[in-house]
């Protein structure tokens, strides 16, 4: 939880909270000198300072601040940068002079700035939502001893930088800052705006919305459930399944192509793979010919955007590996950090390309104008028109027995290969269950995917620690070719890899007993009352 | 949190320039900081143009019979509070003494501040007594500011000898020269080494300056009106000395 200093900080109804902060929304800048006018007039102040600001308030595309009544403003006032971490209801919660522009928590220095932002963005990319440039009249309410009690900020702003002023929508606020502990001081001030000016504060965490900020979030769309029922001809259940994943690559196209945020990119690759998936364990279904080429065509989308993800990957786990360092080795991962993020600049030039080029258009729309057409009355294909729940049962079952098989042969002494084959078959076996989910009885179908997840869970880390090592290899390498890899860097991300190649053995180690768990007769049991085929298996 | 006492047991030292203007670098680096004025004088909290009050006194302060929170006052500076004086805690070694577990209590008065604050200057009294005894042991650091003399550099003897016989949790002692005037014989050799100090002390050293006196005037820390002076300089590399000790 985030809540600037002071125990009184945190509540929220206007007028409850002495020390929260009020704006007022000003009809016209005449009205904001006539307030400074009436309080200069019956409280001792000061004129302080007359100044041209501009302010960028940033937060992640799913609003992960606000979800903490947070936000971060970037502000350049009397030619200074620094950021403000401030809280929604009002007041600062931390504040760093520095010229940084937002990105991700690891761009901030180290030190507490940093460690107040890190955990509530996570791996998250601040993104600029907008951006203020005006200038901003402060004075000061002070008392008899000539203490600062009430800040006063007379504000006239225009939404826009300020070489492109867009939108000429001027926005005049006068806000009272009370200082910690002279809340009785700020009461008067805004009692008198109040009673004299009728002026009305805007209510707390309301001021972005002047700004024209939208209060929810924009999550990055992911699949919705497509409808089928479990009679539905599998050909029509199908093409449903392959829409609603069309959907999720369309939706995260913009924020892949803009790289907005590493969480676009990601569901837009689980899509396409899902895709993949579908296209390769549902055959018979659809005419070989047509599905070939599509298969292709997926392929080559899931291999130009992978280097890209696997680059972001990397790039998250960074605080991680940090982390698994002393403190005083931390720094020498700045040339790898360097190196990552000149690549992965790189990288999104070739994945923009790709998702402009023609090749990409042109799969978009076929497998649009496909997925639309109606399926035929007539076709040579058996498993087309047979009822979606009864190949979804056999070709579940199916790949379902071939993971038991697969887990079986596997002890300690298997070569990783057949680890690696076992993370595949399990993936697809997932996808699948998941594309089917609502055919079967949602609670035994929840505890099925659990036991499978567990699995996953180990085999997943064992993948992800083997990948991590020969990324951090291959980029040490790559370092040392551009001459980009100080000795003390190559020692750390070596013992790095030692550490991850303990860490990959310590999940290898867990393989064999979660495979057991997995398969065991009460697993084994659902299984076969999930799946096991009813009616006689259709051929295939 | 970290806490950072500023100690010496004679007055009139800098200990009050030094927590005033330590203080405001910290904030304006980021961090949120609190001045814990304990001095009955009140010398920190006038430069802050705050009223050296804290309702109910020192001993419903120590006995949290009313949160601190409630005491503190922002000062002009973002980021930087204040924990007024009180005239009572002239009477704090009698207070202290007079408290069942005072440590405790005290720990847990700081342990409040830590959701709030990342780093509190404490600007102590010139005395030696059970109240100080029981502060060094809730402080990270002992800022001592130690005029370039003879007879400072005995008191700094007196200090390490004390803290000797505190058991457990002894603050690191961190002495600056302060007020020092490169014009007199006696601080020029001092400070370039030529007497060995019973303790290290940082490099960074305030140099005497009228600046300093002026911060009475202003009521303000030197860097908001000498931004860029020689003193305003050198308490930012003081301040950046302790920080680095303290990680
Ligand atoms: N570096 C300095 N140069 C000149 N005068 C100083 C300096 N440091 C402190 N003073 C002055 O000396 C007096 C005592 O300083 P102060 O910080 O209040 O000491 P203490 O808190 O140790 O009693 C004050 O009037 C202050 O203005
Ligand atoms: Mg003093």
């Amino acid at each position: 939880m985030i809540a600037p200093t002071g125990d009184v900080g945190r509540s929220s109804a206007v007028g409850t909270d002495p020390d929260a902060e009020r704006h007022y929304a000003l009809a016209s800048p005449a009205l904001g000198e006539r307030a400074l006018e009436l309080l200069r007039a019956r409280f001792r102040t000061r004129d302080d300072a007359l100044l041209a600001v501009t302010r960028a308030y940033y937060d992640t595309f799913d609003r992960r601040l606000a979800g903490e009544d947070a936000i971060l403003c970037r502000t350049l006032e009397d030619g200074a940068h620094s950021l403000r971490l401030e809280s929604l209801s009002g007041g600062l919660v931390r504040r760093l002079a520095t010229p940084i522009v937002p990105g991700f928590a690891a761009d901030l220095p180290r030190g507490p700035f940093h460690d107040a932002i890190a955990p509530l963005i996570d791996v998250r990319r601040l993104l600029q939502l907008v951006e203020i440039t005006g200038s901003v009249e402060r004075a000061s309410v002070l008392d008899d001893r000539g203490k600062t009690t009430v800040r006063l900020s007379f504000e006239q702003w225009t939404i826009g930088s300020r070489a492109d002023r867009i939108h000429g929508a001027d926005i005049t606020l006068l806000t009272a800052t009370p200082v910690k502990g002279y809340g009785k001081a700020a009461r008067r001030v805004c009692e008198l705006l109040e009673a004299e000016l009728a002026l009305h504060p805007l209510p707390p965490g309301a001021l972005l919305s002047v700004f024209g900020v939208a209060p929810q979030s924009a999550a990055t769309p992911a699949a919705t459930r497509p409808a089928i029922t479990r009679d539905m001809r599998s050909d029509e259940a199908i093409k449903r399944i392959y829409a609603s994943l069309l959907e999720t690559i369309v939706a995260n196209e913009e924020g892949t192509r803009r790289r907005t945020d590493p969480e676009f990119l990601h569901q837009f690759r689980v899509a396409i793979r899902r895709t993949r998936a579908g296209i390769a364990r549902l055959r018979g279904v659809f005419p070989v010919r047509t599905m070939e080429r599509f298969k292709r065509e997926f392929a080559w989308l899931g291999s130009v955007t992978g280097p890209m993800r696997d680059l972001d990957v990397h790039l998250m786990e960074l605080p991680a590996y940090e982390a698994a360092l002393p403190p005083e080795a931390r720094g020498d991962l700045e040339p790898l950090r360097t190196h990552l993020e000149l690549s992965a600049d790189r990288e999104q030039v070739k994945l923009e390309a790709a998702l402009e080029s023609e090749r990409y258009a042109r799969l978009i729309k076929s497998w649009r104008a496909w997925l639309r057409r109606p399926v035929p009355m007539r076709t040579p294909l058996v498993d087309a028109r047979r009822p979606i729940e009864q190949l979804a049962r056999e070709r579940i079952y199916k790949l379902h027995g071939r993971v038991l098989k697969r887990g079986s042969k596997i002890d300690d002494q298997t070569p990783d290969e057949a680890v690696h084959d076992l993370r595949l078959d399990c993936k697809k076996l997932r996808y699948l269950i998941e594309f089917f989910r609502d055919l079967f009885d949602p609670k035994v179908i929840k505890q099925q995917i659990r036991a499978l997840k567990q699995l996953q869970e180990v085999l997943g880390r064992f993948n992800d620690f083997s990948v991590q090592q020969i990324a951090l290899a291959d980029a040490t390498h790559e370092m040392a070719e551009h001459g980009r890899a100080p000795l003390a860097t190559a020692v750390v991300v070596g013992r790095l890899i030692e550490t991850l190649r303990g860490r990959q053995q310590q999940a290898r180690d867990e393989v064999r007993g979660r495979i057991q768990t997995f398969n065991t007769p009460d697993n084994r049991a659902r299984a076969e009352q999930l799946f096991a085929p009813t009616a006689p298996v259709g051929t295939e | 949190m970290k806490i950072i006492a500023c100690y010496n047991l004679k007055g009139g030292v800098g200990k009050t320039a030094a927590t005033v203007n330590l203080a405001y670098h910290a904030a304006q680096q980021g961090a949120r900081t609190l001045i814990w004025d304990l001095d009955p004088q009140g010398a920190a909290s006038f430069y802050f143009r705050v009223k050296p009050k804290v309702k109910g006194g020192f001993d419903t302060l120590l006995k949290r019979r009313r949160s601190p929170m409630k005491s503190i006052r922002g000062t002009d500076y973002e980021g930087l509070d204040l924990l007024p004086a009180d005239f009572s805690a002239r009477h704090i070694d009698l207070i202290v003494d007079r408290t069942r577990k005072p440590k405790r209590r005290l720990k847990r008065l700081v342990k409040g501040l830590k959701k709030e604050y990342d780093c509190v200057f404490l600007d102590c009294a010139p005395s030696i007594g059970v109240a100080t005894e029981v502060l060094f042991q809730i402080a990270d650091a002992l800022v001592v500011p130690t005029i370039p003399t003879t007879l400072s550099v005995n008191t700094l003897k007196r200090i390490k000898k004390h803290l000797k016989g505190m058991n457990g949790s002894a603050p690191t002692v961190l002495p600056f020269f302060s007020m020092v005037d490169r014009r007199k014989q006696l601080h020029k050799s001092i400070c370039e080494g030529e007497q060995r100090l019973p303790i290290d002390p940082l490099n960074a050293s305030i140099p005497y300056s009228s600046l300093v006196e002026q911060m009475g005037t202003h009521r303000a820390p030197v860097s908001t009106f000498a931004a860029g002076s020689r003193p305003a300089r050198a308490y930012e590399q003081l301040g950046e000395e302790i920080r680095a000790q303290l990680n």
